[in-house]
């Protein structure tokens, strides 16, 4: 049966929710020249908008709606327990773009945002601040696509080429500055248009084709990811390659040893930075509201383990997965560069 | 159940006829009509805020509207003013009655605060901010040039904000709309009731549309638990049982049982082995446990 669903909706960023105080910032109207049809609403504050109460994440990823404001308050934030920080101290993230264009069923947005509309904040240039000043006491490790895929929206705010331009800037050896951009994007125009900056590590994050189709929902095929990481090293590019989160199904032995021979056989493992591996984990408040949210998804209803509030496989079953994918890792990648997110 | 909320009956009249709607004679605050199908309740609230607010707050609590997730919809539909701008000299564009509107932005002119209605589904309407004000628009005359300034023009009605507000404690901001009809542009006491029934008549065809669309997608996208229908949940109640589940272990069992139905694993098959093998139904609740752990692996 045809669904209704897209005929149902407005398009993506039919309405585009301007703060007041930034509809005249340069980034705001080289943005919204992207989408000339679409309605610009002024409104006073994001929050107006992005936390107003009882919206449905779900549905408003159907017809997403994008928002452009100033950040305010902290711009950079201490690194998250279970986030990983690849054996760096100093480790920050900060967030330019809340929420994503991609929708990924497991996706902890949808249990810490309210709202699955974006919000792009336009005032780049006080977070860039923000990082000069903690340089000037330490090395710096910052992930800037966590609570976002920012390559995935590069064709709409250029962010990744501005900052692969501050980065470029960023010259004190005894200071340096790591960035550390995650993406499921494969967009090889990007690799072609721009050149690699010290420091800049993309981290592509891969999955078995399965897992693509069941969960990943509007993101590149792996096929067309590795494509791109190729691409990528070819040029010149640091790459990260992401097995995380390794997502269960009953197959999943079979489905993640042929996504290793795909790798193998697209990617030279000499070139690439390091590798991460972890299975899902997410904490209890997110996913208490990605159950109430999506009560069809199986990977969000799997029977998960809470240890401390936060949500994960069996211990057993965590290691017979992480293992296996590390175990079949090593044979192209030297130890010390797999990193296990525990 | 889509809400349909009008202030005056000349603009629930056109929807009484055209929806083929009955009174509810139950009740006695406020006039209800409702369709043979439950699928259609119009409420005539009286004009201005409070009734406005009132009658939205006595019909979603009455219906139990929001209680299940995307199947409930609240509709205001009315007259309203179009107000242009002083430096807007258009006179054409400064009154267009007759054009039906979507609100895309409420402000309430008492309190300063603005609601965002979603936008989510298609239409074939024009969007406009709208400005609620708690009298009619010409006795509010310092109203003029403090609102809608950043558009050309915006409309002015008595309820719209007060529909949003009262209508936010049932339902999410994607489960409203304010359709409004322009009638006059400011000057609301010249407009009849005859006039105002026209007016929202003439807008009959498109409003229909929208609220067949919404109905058919309504019923899209109620989402239901996979383990609520009834042998689902017999099934789940009698293992429940014969594993003599406390609580936790049931809320346990079910998460089990709604990962497997999801994802397309057999679990009745599972069970009926095991009962096949004798290991259920279980004796007491240490053998019940020992049970759940192993088919917990048989299952994953
Ligand atoms: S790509 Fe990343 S940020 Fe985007 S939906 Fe998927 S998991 Fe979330």
């Amino acid at each position: 049966m045809k669904s209704l669903r897209n005929d149902y909706y407005n398009p993506f960023f039919s309405h585009i929710y301007v703060e007041k105080a930034v509809r005249n910032h340069p980034r705001t109207k080289r943005i919204l020249q992207n989408f000339p049809r679409a309605a610009v609403i002024l409104i006073d504050h994001y929050k107006d908008v992005f936390c107003r109460k009882g919206q449905n994440f779900i549905l408003q990823q159907c017809s997403q709606n994008l928002i452009l404001a100033a950040k305010q308050g902290t711009l950079i934030y201490p690194g998250a327990p279970v986030c990983q920080d690849f054996g760096n101290e100093n480790f920050y993230y900060t967030s330019c773009v809340m929420n994503c264009v991609y929708d990924c069923e497991y996706c902890y947005l949808k249990g810490m945002y309210p709202s699955g509309n974006m919000v792009v904040f336009v005032n780049l240039e006080d977070i860039f601040r923000e990082v000069k000043k903690l340089l000037e006491e330490r090395a710096v490790y910052l992930c800037i696509s966590y609570d976002t895929d920012l390559l995935a929206m590069e064709p709409i705010t250029g962010y990744v080429k501005e900052w692969n331009a501050f980065a470029q800037t960023q010259t004190d050896p005894a200071k340096t500055l790591k960035i550390e951009i995650r993406t499921k994007s494969a967009d090889c125009l990007f690799w072609q248009r721009h050149l690699p900056a010290a420091g800049i590590i993309y981290a592509i994050t891969l999955s078995p084709q399965a897992v693509i189709d069941a969960c990943e929902h509007k993101t590149p095929s792996l096929a067309r990811r590795l494509a791109s990481a190729r691409e990528a090293l070819q040029r010149g590019f640091s790459v990260r390659l992401c097995f995380d989160p390794m997502i269960y199904c009953r197959d999943w032995k079979q489905q993640y040893g042929e996504m290793l021979r795909q790798v193998f056989a697209e990617i030279n493992m000499d070139r690439i930075t390091d590798v991460s591996v972890g299975t899902f984990r997410v904490s209890q408040d997110y996913l208490k509201k990605m159950r109430k949210t999506r009560p069809g998804s199986a990977v969000v209803q799997f029977p998960y383990q809470n240890d401390n509030g936060v949500y994960h496989y069996s211990k057993e079953l965590t290691e017979q997965m992480e293992g296996f994918l590390v175990e079949l890792l090593k044979k192209k990648v030297p130890e010390e560069k797999i990193f296990l997110w525990q | 159940m889509i809400y349909i909320v009008t202030a005056m009956y000349a603009e629930a009249h056109p929807f009484i006829t055209r929806f083929q709607l009955k009174k509810d004679l139950s009740h006695t605050h406020f006039q209800v009509f409702l369709d043979g199908e439950g699928s259609l309740c119009l409420i005539i609230s009286g004009t201005g805020s409070l009734p406005a607010a009132a009658a939205v707050s006595s019909i979603c609590t009455e219906y139990k509207a929001g209680s299940s997730e995307s199947a409930d919809f609240l509709l205001n539909v009315g007259v309203c003013g179009q107000i242009g701008k002083e430096s807007v000299q258009d006179r054409k564009k400064a009154c267009q009655t007759g054009t039906l509107f979507l609100c895309n932005k409420i402000s309430e002119l008492s309190t300063g605060k603005t609601f965002y209605p979603d936008l989510l589904y298609r239409h074939s309407f024009v969007e406009a901010q709208i400005v609620t004000g708690p009298r009619p628009y010409t006795q509010i005359p310092s109203a003029k040039n403090n609102l809608g300034e950043e558009a050309d023009f915006y409309l002015y009605d008595m309820e719209a904000a007060a529909v949003y507000q009262a209508g936010s404690y049932y339902l999410g901001p994607h489960q409203m709309s304010f359709l409004k009809i322009v009638s006059d542009n400011g000057n609301c006491q010249d407009v009849t009731p005859r006039q105002i029934q026209e007016l929202v008549g003439q807008n009959m065809e498109s409003i229909s549309q929208y609220i067949t669309g919404l109905k058919a997608i309504l019923r899209e996208e109620s989402q239901s638990d996979i383990l609520q229908s009834r042998p689902a949940q017999a099934a789940y109640e009698k293992l429940c049982l014969a594993l003599h589940c406390s609580s936790t272990m049931a809320g346990a069992l079910r998460q089990h049982l709604r990962y497997c139905a999801l994802s397309g694993v057999d679990y009745g098959s599972v069970v009926e082995e095991m009962y096949r093998e004798g290991k259920l139904p279980c004796k007491d609740k240490r053998e019940g446990k020992q049970c759940f752990e192993e088919l917990k692996k048989r299952l994953l």
